[in-house]
């Protein structure tokens, strides 16, 4: 911490004032930032495999859904979902993996359609939108990565997760939908009561 | 929009997603660019240094472990790029502060008599590298005496008059630049 020593004559208290003031003697100068992340980039760690992992945890219930679902071929075009440009380099790349993507797809179609997704406000569900954004960044990254892959079966892991993920994200939003509207039932109730 | 937690961004910085490294570089740029300026002096080395850091950290980043917030551990490795900068240029002396002793006390300011951040901060660039490497570290990065002492490899009394001095000096460069405005 600044010294106590100072000169108090001093009607101007310079490290009261640095205290004060502390973040914005970070903002005083002007940084190009983009030009400074192009020097760094090339520069950073790229995971060995250039793979790509979601930590699965708890989410047992929708693996063993999904895999259940793996079964049942639907005719759907493999690329509604997100980005199409992006998925049929997917196919292109792994076409094996294609039918399965298809039934993910469709599952989280199908979720998305029970609650009535588009609707929905992000912001009274801000942590679970904040992780369906950082879940599509990693997508596009896997999939601009997609050219350098080698080792396929890796990647297949890495999409059922990101689509097991992204299913039980959504269970998890019903789940706190569902939550909000019994609060509000119970407080309607108790007002009328 | 809330943010993604910086632990959920470390961990994919680790696994070398590039929009989490983008993501905490963009987080940490500007205060690591600002401590490094106010150390090197200058902007174009402070960004070296600031490069320097960042694929330094990324490089390193298995090695934290979370003990120490983030921005703490980075802070550390941008400081000591900055010092290893100064000292590789053989810049870092403290004698360069004796001739500070016949400077002559700031005039009081009147009450009303304020600094804005702005004119400070472009003070602490005029001021000779010794005392302007002190007193970053302690004014403005929160570093004890003692730490600075084993930083910078001088005593502590040092590190306290270098302070000392180097407020005096600041308070004058700021004196000046006020009246200079207002002559």
């Amino acid at each position: 911490m600044p010294d106590k020593h100072h000169d108090k004559q001093d009607p101007f208290d310079l490290e009261q004032f640095v205290k004060d003031q502390q973040p914005v003697f970070n903002q005083v100068e002007q940084l190009d930032e983009n030009a400074l992340w192009k020097r760094i980039q090339p520069h950073t760690p790229k995971s060995p495999d250039r793979g790509w992992k979601i930590e699965l945890g708890n989410y047992w219930k929708w693996s063993i859904a999904a895999s259940i679902l793996l079964l049942v071929t639907i005719g759907f075009y493999f690329g509604q979902q997100i980005g199409s440009a992006k998925q049929i380099a997917l196919a292109d790349y792994l076409p094996d993996l294609q039918e399965e993507a298809e039934s993910y797809q469709q599952l989280i179609l199908q979720k998305q359609e029970d609650l009535n997704f588009s609707e929905i406000n992000p912001q009274l569900y801000q942590e679970i939108f904040e992780e369906f954004k950082f879940l599509e960044q990693l997508y596009q990254e896997m999939m601009e990565e997609l050219p350098a892959f080698s080792d396929q079966e890796k990647l297949i892991q890495s999409l059922k997760k990101y689509y097991e993920r992204k299913l039980f994200l959504l269970e998890k939003l019903n789940r706190e939908i569902e939550k909000n509207k019994k609060q509000q039932n119970e407080e309607e109730n108790a007002t009328l009561m | 929009m809330r943010r993604i937690p910086e632990d959920k961004l470390i961990k994919a910085c680790k696994r070398g997603s590039p929009t989490a490294q983008r993501e905490l570089y963009h987080r940490y740029v500007q205060a690591m660019y600002h401590i490094a300026l106010r150390l090197v002096g200058e902007r174009t080395i402070a960004e070296d240094v600031v490069q320097e850091v960042f694929i330094r950290a990324f490089k390193q980043l298995d090695h934290f472990r979370g003990e120490a917030k983030f921005g703490a551990w980075l802070k550390r490795i941008t400081i000591n790029a900055s010092l290893n900068e100064i000292r590789r240029n053989n810049k870092l002396g403290f004698t360069d502060l004796d001739g500070l002793e016949s400077i002559s006390e700031p005039v009081a300011l009147e009450p009303e008599s304020r600094y804005s951040v702005e004119e400070i901060h472009y003070a602490i660039q005029q001021l000779p590298e010794g005392s302007r490497v002190v007193l970053s570290l302690h004014l403005l990065e929160g570093y004890q005496h003692q730490e600075i002492s084993q930083i910078l490899g001088i005593s502590v009394s040092t590190s306290k008059s270098q302070y000392h001095r180097a407020k005096k000096l600041l308070r004058n460069i700021l004196l000046k630049s006020k009246n200079q405005k207002y002559a």
